[in-house]
């Protein structure tokens, strides 16, 4: 029976502090409930503590508990939604939302980007009717969330992050933001949604979902985990994938169809001198170590480059690789007669570094996104792209993920990772289905340097198999 | 304070100890003219960008071979922390974009720029946009649109709370005490003294401690957050550093903490105490809160010599709330009695220790009440009140320590 101890003199109860579940026995010193929940005893406050991602499971134990247990660890409420404008679901959005109920309100759920994931988020809380968490990897993402909310549901969110703090029953959040203010933040929420969930099982990241009290979670990615043990992480703090579609299954019903064109570029005479110069100081000291230690990486280098003089200068000739290989002369000058082979469409560039970011945004006069870019300015130049105004955009990570560009159907890679996922993610953005356009991902690649190594790794993952592949 | 990516330390695996890096003033006796060229550059510095800034720290660091490249970034940090950069030209860049911007998109693409009528055609282009947006030419603009970017921010003031070499010096190496410290998941304090500060700058990073009087007479305080009970974290290692500047300007101190290093997490100690001088150019503590307490202690001193006083010197504590009275009354034969006086306050502080007064209403204390503040005396109080109005009539509470020190 859960009843308020102010009002009933209850002899235990449960409390929320910081990010941790208190239980307090005023008549004897018995154990708490629910012995599968991990308790520890507490000195300093000479109570028993968890974390309060128990909760739900103490809910159930407080139910079926015959003593009275006051509970005053939760403290949000209902929400009435005043005029929701959602959409009804598509029928793979409705089959994820039942799954989530079906599961018991805690669940992850898969569907690839450009599907709706978003929606089915929407239309979850729309049922659900309880305070709200929104928790999203980046700010630009927060914001993107508070209006799909406004729009949606009718609602002005509450922002956390991004140097705001404004608390409201409905709120949206950046992993950041959630693990540093989960302390003061983790018992006014009943639902959680995690978007990008992949990011959740970071060892700095977790505290986000452990010192939350929300009984009902919900994951959402489009990218689940390789790695099993991260898997089973996201299992344990959100729940169960429920609901899984893959991208060949969406492609070209959901999604559109789409090619992928690699355009091989060399560097100038220059260029390559340079770059072997850096190179040849790069793989002398390589070489030499990997003889002499077998246990030689990159990382060795990265942490003696504190102390030795030699592991610094060798780190200096790496970046210089990298940034030739970034800002190159070539690529530059290929965007260009991409620009000009699309000059009536739209065009995103995704390149390596800000500094490319910002030359490309010099050379062509387009707007690029910073990753420090102001929020208004976000929103401007977004909305600026999307009603047409800039022909093109630039963006160096800020536009990797979860970001809505609706109806870009070219994408040109200039540079990046060697990691699928943000290949995958990249390629999200342009994917979306309007009309029957095909979507062309073109990905300008260095021959005979680093560059190509991390085109082909990141090559491998399913969105990129079976595809049109062309070489120009 | 610094940032994760501007620490430096060394680690010795043997004893499984870490050392922040330290900048001593007779093995680093050089850094003592770095530092002050640094300290020119940055007053001096008005009018150039954080990059070229940052260039020329690290330029005038190269004079000592063995710098670390991440003390030049943790003197840069420093550095910029006690500048302004101009907001104005920051502020201006986004919407000088977005005109541009626009006016280009007209013409977009410039492309082709090898081919030379396109060249000629782009360059015409961005003349033009620079003259309708009231610039001579184009890299005149060209230079202000992104003045917002980081490496850009032009240094407008330069106003550091440290005024020397050696203070710069020993900012840094309270700096890197407290960046090591971010890795922390427990920190205990062995000290008799001052405890009444550390305690304040506990409780103001919102940790938990523990405190505990040893064999010794040294108080135990282990100082961590409310989830380190559950699990191993090092999530409360930023609000641990916040409590070194404070300890830095206490007296007689030892502090060892338990950190987890690397992606093992391996377990290491860091240990420091006052012997070290960590941050000594730094203005220590006010030895008295109010003019009243340290006339006190003077007529104290000069009315009896059998007791000595000393200052907040035991600790009451019950559970969580803490209770440092003021003074302690100890007698050659070691017997003691507490003091506690209540002056001129606010009225929330009085509140609040009416509220203390209550929960350590057990313990054996003198109280010393100024008279408008007699209300905060709970009614059926056991133990000796004495009221004064302006001075605290030294008899009177020489005769209360008496009986009770027997009782």
């Amino acid at each position: 029976m859960v009843m308020d101890r102010k009002d009933f003199g209850c002899c235990y109860s449960l409390d929320f502090s910081g990010g941790t579940l208190l239980w307090n026995s005023e008549r004897d010193d018995s154990p708490p409930l629910a012995s599968d929940v991990p308790w520890v005893f507490d000195r300093r406050v000479q109570q028993w503590r968890t974390d309060a991602m128990y909760y739900a499971t103490l809910c159930v134990a407080i139910r079926s508990d015959r003593r009275s247990i006051g509970d005053r660890v939760y403290r949000w409420k209902n929400v009435w939604w005043h005029r929701p404008q959602l959409p009804a679901p598509r029928k793979e959005q409705q089959l994820a939302v039942d799954a989530w109920y079906r599961a018991g309100q805690r669940g992850t759920i898969v569907m690839p980007t450009g599907t709706g994931k978003t929606e089915v988020a929407l239309q979850i809380m729309l049922a659900t009717k309880t305070a709200t968490l929104v928790v999203v990897p980046i700010r630009e993402l927060m914001h993107q969330w508070h209006r799909r909310i406004m729009k949606s549901l009718g609602i002005d969110a509450g922002l956390i992050g991004d140097n705001l703090y404004r608390l409201a029953p409905i709120c949206v959040t950046t992993y950041h933001s959630a693990r540093i203010h989960m302390p003061s933040l983790g018992n006014r929420f009943g639902l959680i949604v995690f978007d990008e969930c992949h990011h959740l099982p970071a060892r700095h990241l977790r505290d986000a979902a452990v010192m939350s009290a929300a009984p009902l979670r919900l994951g959402l990615t489009a990218t689940l985990n390789d790695d099993v043990d991260r898997r089973m992480d996201v299992e344990q703090l959100i729940g169960p994938v429920v609901h899984e579609s893959s991208v060949q299954s969406a492609k070209g019903k959901t999604l559109a169809d789409y090619q992928i064109v690699r355009i091989p570029v060399h560097f100038t005479p220059q260029e390559r001198e340079t770059y072997e110069a850096f190179g040849r100081i790069v793989r002398r000291y390589a070489a030499k170590h990997s003889t002499t230690s077998k246990r030689f990486d990159w990382k060795a280098v990265c942490r003696l480059s504190n102390s030795d003089l030699e592991s610094r200068r060798i780190l200096q000739a790496y970046h210089a690789c990298r940034d030739l290989e970034h800002r190159a002369v070539e690529k530059l000058r290929v965007l260009g007669e991409l620009f000009q082979l699309h000059r009536d469409e739209q065009v995103i560039v995704f390149v390596g570094s800000n500094a490319m970011a910002i030359d490309v945004s010099m050379r062509y006069l387009v707007p690029c996104l910073l990753s420090h870019s102001g929020k208004r300015e976000r929103r401007d130049v977004l909305d600026g792209f999307a009603n047409g105004t800039f022909p093109a955009l630039v963006a160096n990570r800020v536009l990797d993920e979860g970001i809505d560009l609706p109806d870009v159907k070219i994408a040109v890679v200039l540079g990046g990772l060697a990691s699928t996922r943000q290949a995958q993610q990249r390629l999200g953005r342009i994917v979306r289905r309007s009309g029957e356009r095909r979507a062309t991902l073109y990905e300008v690649v260095l021959e005979d340097t680093q560059d190509v190594v991390r085109f082909r790794r990141r090559r491998r993952n399913d969105a990129y198999k079976k595809v049109r592949r062309r070489n120009l | 304070m610094l940032t994760r990516r501007c620490a430096v330390a060394t680690y010795d695996w043997s004893t499984a100890a870490v050392f922040p890096d330290r900048l001593t003033q007779t093995r680093d006796r050089k850094y003592r003219h770095l530092a002050e060229l640094l300290l020119q550059l940055y007053r001096r510095g008005r009018g150039r960008t954080r990059e070229q800034l940052h260039r020329r720290v690290r330029q005038i660091l190269d004079h000592d071979p063995g710098c670390p490249p991440r003390r030049a970034e943790a003197f840069c940090k420093l550095l910029d922390d006690a500048s302004k950069f101009d907001r104005i030209a920051q502020q201006a860049a986004p919407a000088l974009r977005r005109q541009v911007f626009a006016l280009a998109a007209r013409s977009h693409p410039l492309a082709g720029l090898d081919d030379s009528a396109a060249a000629g055609l782009a360059s015409s282009v961005r003349q033009s946009i620079a003259r309708k947006l009231g610039f001579s030419a184009w890299h005149e603009m060209a230079l202000r649109m992104y003045a917002d970017v980081r490496e850009r921010h032009v240094l407008k003031t330069f106003r550091p709370e440290y005024r020397t070499a050696d203070e710069l010096l020993s900012h840094y190496n309270v700096a890197q005490v407290q960046a090591a410290l971010f890795d922390a998941e427990l920190v205990t304090v062995l000290t008799s003294d001052d405890l009444k500060s550390l305690i304040r700058a506990v409780k103001l990073a919102h940790l938990m401690h523990r405190i505990e009087r040893e064999a010794s007479g040294r108080y135990r305080v282990d100082i961590d957050g409310p989830a380190s009970i559950l699990r191993r974290t090092s999530r409360y290692g930023a609000a641990l550093a916040r409590i070194i500047p404070t300890l830095a300007r206490c007296r007689d101190w030892q502090l060892s903490a338990r950190l987890r290093i690397g992606r093992r997490r391996s377990t290491m100690q860091l240990r420091l105490s006052s012997d070290d001088r960590l941050g000594h150019s730094l203005p220590t503590h006010p030895e008295y809160d109010s003019k009243l307490e340290s006339q006190f202690a003077e007529q104290w001193r000069s009315r009896d010599s059998r007791y000595r006083l000393l200052r907040e010197a035991d600790v009451l504590t019950r559970g969580q709330s803490v209770f440092i009275p003021d003074y302690s009354a100890v007698r050659e034969d070691g017997k003691r009695v507490l003091l506690e006086i209540v002056g001129f306050w606010t009225e929330d502080y009085l509140r609040s220790k009416s509220v203390v007064m209550q929960r350590f209403r057990e313990e054996p204390i003198v109280w010393i009440v100024r008279r408008s503040n007699r209300w905060v005396v709970p009614s059926d109080f056991s133990w000796p009140v004495i009221e004064f109005e302006r001075q605290i009539p030294i008899d009177q509470v020489f005769d209360a320590v008496e009986k009770l020190v027997d009782a």
